[in-house]
């Protein structure tokens, strides 16, 4: 049964994590390819699925899913710290250890970590049930192709760059030539048509136009230049007039006082400046330098200030008139350059006028002659005296014969301007139109190269995921029609939504009509199985061989009929991966194994224990019944009441076992809780003689060979009957004749309280417990742990693994 | 060594660009290295199809190797 050289999770454990507040290690049989994890709501099923999330995957588990949480900070388990969480797992001999990083879960190892194929109850209703999209995101890690999706995505923003360009480029193109539309309407819509007219109009030269338009221009310039000069030269004549004025009326006033004051005062002034400033030098002075007289120094010192004093209006004037000459000098000398100025400013208007191309200009009526002092014949003439006021009103004379041409020149010039303007609009547009025309025409075979390749790239995505789906759905239909044969359901085909990115459909057939969406018609547990079928259909096809299948309480309630089915698909399954974790708080798919209804041989059996904080995650063995009998028969003294308890649990399973498959006949009631009783009244003698059970042995290697391939297999002819193997046959006759004889043990000493129960010696309650191990013994297949329940045979029904045969097929006539 | 999803329809698209001549022979190196590592931007598609699309000798320098930026 068993994958020997399947690589599986040997060890896992948790510290910190989630429900784990104390470290928990689960260690898993490798040597059984399913893992059963059972446990009430509660108990830390979950924790341990996303421990397995964590360190395989990266992820953080169920938490992901939920938007109220913040996975980082509820993974943490209570009263722990990010630093203290952990999980470590030991696969195919190496480990691994993952803790939360700052940007999520984070896994230390060697190359070869496992990869956890997770399916958990939400995930089935979100495959089953949910939008397109969220089905899609649902089995995204199974189907995507992130890379490819992320270089399509580029090819469609390069699509959109360029259709967007070539937009642009019509509009502009459409925009230029509707201008160029108006401006021929405006212009009396001339010639064929508006193209027509613009690339007439943009072929014809513009060379005269622009060099008439810069030459008036140019004359206009000069011309107001000259203007502004003369204006200048007038004002500075204005302004050399009145200083000259004014230098004149400080000389009269000047003269005039000095005729009062004698005309030696200018010399007195001068000698009692220097007599002061003696004075000043020899304060104490006795005599005069110049005469050697006696003099009082001080007195003198007065009369010296009273004197200049007196004179002092003399040099007033005197300082006015030297200030009133410089300023006169000044603007004599200003008045000369604006004169300079003038003149040059209109002997560079003359050439300007003499040579320009534009007819108003020449046709002007100038005599050029009257102007000879200022203007030879072409050039300006570099030695005129711009001093000579004959040059100067030559100028002035000019100038006034040629500003009365300045309006008008003024509009020829705005007028051909705007021909100009518009004839270079006229061509930028009609440029423009044909650039963007040729600008489009490449964009346009640009996009199409560009849609060419998306079609194959989408196509051959799409192709791929479309294939992988058909091939899945072809999967899960044969998956699907083990659990649900001729219920006239299934079909069921995943597709993806036409024009639709990353949406899946699923369509199915619901008696006899196909095309249905399952989530409307099919009930819950249809729904449940169906969701395992895709799944474990996606992971058989992406299986890869460091990859482990985990399947989280995702069955709720099934029928008995459906549960056997369900337990044999996945079984048969089980064989296609390295090992399948599966957890459950369904009781009665574990109890299954616990009563050998399915093959416990390959089911390593794990129990949570309730959850409380201080205590954290626990877990336990899950004993078989079996096994558990064994141990109690072993207890001294004797626990009767359980020990014969324990036994008619056991036979009841047993023998509901044995009449299901002979169809014995017991009495009709509304739920079927037979007793002990009913069913061993319900054994006919015929049958209790023929029953008997045949368990293939090998005897060497090669017989274990030739066992192990009966699986899947008929034995062929005389494979069976050769030194390799041996049949070993038990007779069940006598146990359960001894069965029935005492059956009314487990009533008296199991199950009530009375007084002759209190009489049954212990060695009948051994005997029950004896006899009953020995049936179960008998009965139950040595390798893979399961009673025999198929009738494929044809002759005698069949454990999973075939080694264990029970003969009748049918209740002896 | 079994191949990713995204390098089977990597491979199957250059197959199908290199028959029906959408991509200049010379960038057809190299690049389902591109497609597998997601590498191609929007201006790699457009300078592929641009030198697909010009007459041959008018490629530049950059062009070469024709290896998109």
């Amino acid at each position: 049964m068993a994958k020997k050289t399947a690589k599986r999770i040997e060890r896992l454990v948790l510290r910190g994590f989630r429900g784990a507040t104390t470290e928990v290690t689960v260690d898993f049989d490798t040597h059984k390819p399913i893992v059963m994890i059972f446990g009430e709501n509660g108990s830390g099923k979950s924790t341990l699925v996303d421990a397995l999330d964590f360190v395989c995957n990266e992820e953080f588990g169920s938490l992901k899913d939920r938007s109220s949480t913040k996975p980082q900070k509820h993974l943490v388990s209570l009263g722990s710290s990010p630093g203290d969480l952990s999980v470590s797992i030991n696969y195919d001999g190496k480990d691994w250890r993952a803790y939360l990083a700052k940007n999520g879960p984070q896994a230390d190892g060697p190359v070869g970590r496992p990869m956890a194929h997770i399916l958990r109850r939400s995930s089935v209703l979100r495959l089953i049930e949910a939008q397109p999209n969220k089905r899609y995101e649902a089995i995204q890690d199974f189907i995507a192709l992130p890379q490819i999706e992320k270089v399509e995505k580029a090819l469609r923003d390069a699509i959109k760059d360029v259709e967007r360009q070539r937009e642009n480029a019509l509009l502009a193109r459409q925009q230029a030539e509707e201008l160029l539309q108006g401006l021929w309407e405006e212009e009396g819509r001339q010639g064929r048509d508006h193209m027509n007219w613009a690339q007439r109009k943009a072929d014809s030269d513009s060379a005269y136009l622009k060099d008439l338009v810069s030459s008036v221009n140019s004359i206009l310039l000069a011309l107001n230049e000259a203007i502004n000069a003369r204006t200048q030269l007038l004002g500075a004549v204005a302004a050399h007039d009145h200083d000259l004025e004014q230098q004149l009326l400080a000389e009269e006033a000047l003269t005039a006082s000095e005729n009062l004051e004698g005309q030696d005062s200018r010399t007195i002034i001068e000698l009692l400046r220097e007599a002061r400033n003696f004075l000043s030098k020899h304060p104490d002075a006795t005599e005069c330098p110049l005469c050697d007289q006696t003099v009082e120094a001080t007195a003198l010192g007065d009369r010296i200030e009273s004197r200049l004093s007196a004179m002092s209006h003399i040099l007033e004037l005197k300082d006015k008139v030297e200030a009133a000459r410089n300023k006169t000098n000044t603007a004599s000398a200003f008045l000369s350059h604006r004169r300079k100025e003038f003149v040059t400013s209109v002997q560079k208007l003359a050439p300007l006028l003499e040579e320009s191309p534009a007819d108003d200009v020449a046709a002007i009526d100038i005599d050029w002659a009257k102007y000879s002092n200022l203007i030879d014949n072409t050039l300006i003439n570099a030695t005129a005296d711009t001093g000579s006021l004959e040059v100067i009103q030559e100028a002035l004379d000019l100038l006034s014969a040629v500003e009365r041409y300045r309006e008008e020149w003024g509009e020829y010039l705005v007028e051909n301007r705007r021909t100009l303007e518009q004839l270079n609009a006229i061509r930028i547009n009609f440029n423009a139109v044909n650039e963007r025309r040729k600008q489009a025409e490449e964009l346009d075979r640009q996009a199409n190269g560009l849609i060419e390749i998306l079609k194959v790239v989408e196509g051959q995505r799409k192709g791929y995921v479309e294939d992988t789906l058909k091939t899945i759905s072809d999967s899960v239909e044969t998956l699907y029609e083990k659990l649900h044969p001729g219920e006239g359901i299934g079909k069921v085909r995943l597709f993806l939504k036409p024009n639709v990115p990353r949406s899946m459909e699923i369509g199915s057939t619901f008696q006899g009509v196909d095309e249905l969406p399952p989530g409307a018609y099919y009930s819950e547990s249809h729904l449940d199985t169906l969701g395992v079928a895709i799944f474990l259909a996606l992971a058989k096809h992406y299986n890869n061989p460091d990859a482990v299948v985990v399947l989280d309480d995702v069955i709720t309630s099934v029928d008995d009929v459906h549960m056997e089915r369900f337990i044999h698909m996945l079984h048969e399954e089980g064989d296609q991966f390295n090992q399948i974790i599966l957890t459950t708080h369904y009781r009665a798919w574990r109890d299954r194994y616990k009563y050998a209804r399915g093959p416990e041989a390959a089911v390593h059996m794990i129990e949570l224990l309730s959850w409380s904080h201080p205590k954290g995650v626990r877990h336990t063995r899950t004993k078989l019944v079996i096994d558990d009998l064994r141990h109690w028969v072993q207890v001294e003294p004797l626990e009767r009441q359980v020990v014969a308890s324990k036994c008619g649990l056991l036979l009841e399973s047993l023998l509901d076992y044995i009449a299901l498959r002979y169809r014995c006949k017991l009495p009709r009631q509304p739920e079927p809780n037979y007793t002990l009783g009913d069913f061993t009244n319900a054994m006919d003698k015929k049958l209790i003689k023929a029953l008997k059970v045949e368990k293939l042995k090998n005897n060497t290697e090669e017989g274990e060979r030739i066992l192990e391939s009966l699986i899947g297999n008929s034995p062929r002819a005389g494979e069976l009957d050769g030194p390799h193997v041996r049949i070993e046959a038990t007779a069940l006759q006598s146990p359960m004749e001894d069965i029935s004889k005492l059956a009314w043990i487990r009533n008296q000493v199991g199950c009530h309280f009375n007084l002759s129960g209190m009489s049954v010696s212990d060695s009948d309650v051994f005997k029950l417990a004896h006899k009953t191990i020995e049936l179960t013994e008998a009965l139950v297949c040595d390798a893979c742990g399961e009673l025999p329940q198929s009738d494929k045979s044809g002759l005698y029904w069949n454990c999973r693994c075939k080694r264990t045969r029970l003969y009748p097929l049918n209740q002896p006539a | 060594m079994t191949k990713t999803p995204d390098e089977i329809v990597a491979e199957r698209i250059v197959a199908s660009l290199t028959e029906q001549k959408l991509i200049p022979e010379h960038s057809l190196k190299g690049l389902a290295e591109k497609l597998i590592a997601g590498s191609l931007k929007a201006e790699d598609w457009r300078l592929f199809v641009d030198l697909n699309q010009r007459p041959e000798g008018e490629a530049g320098d950059g062009e070469e190797n024709g290896e998109a930026n």
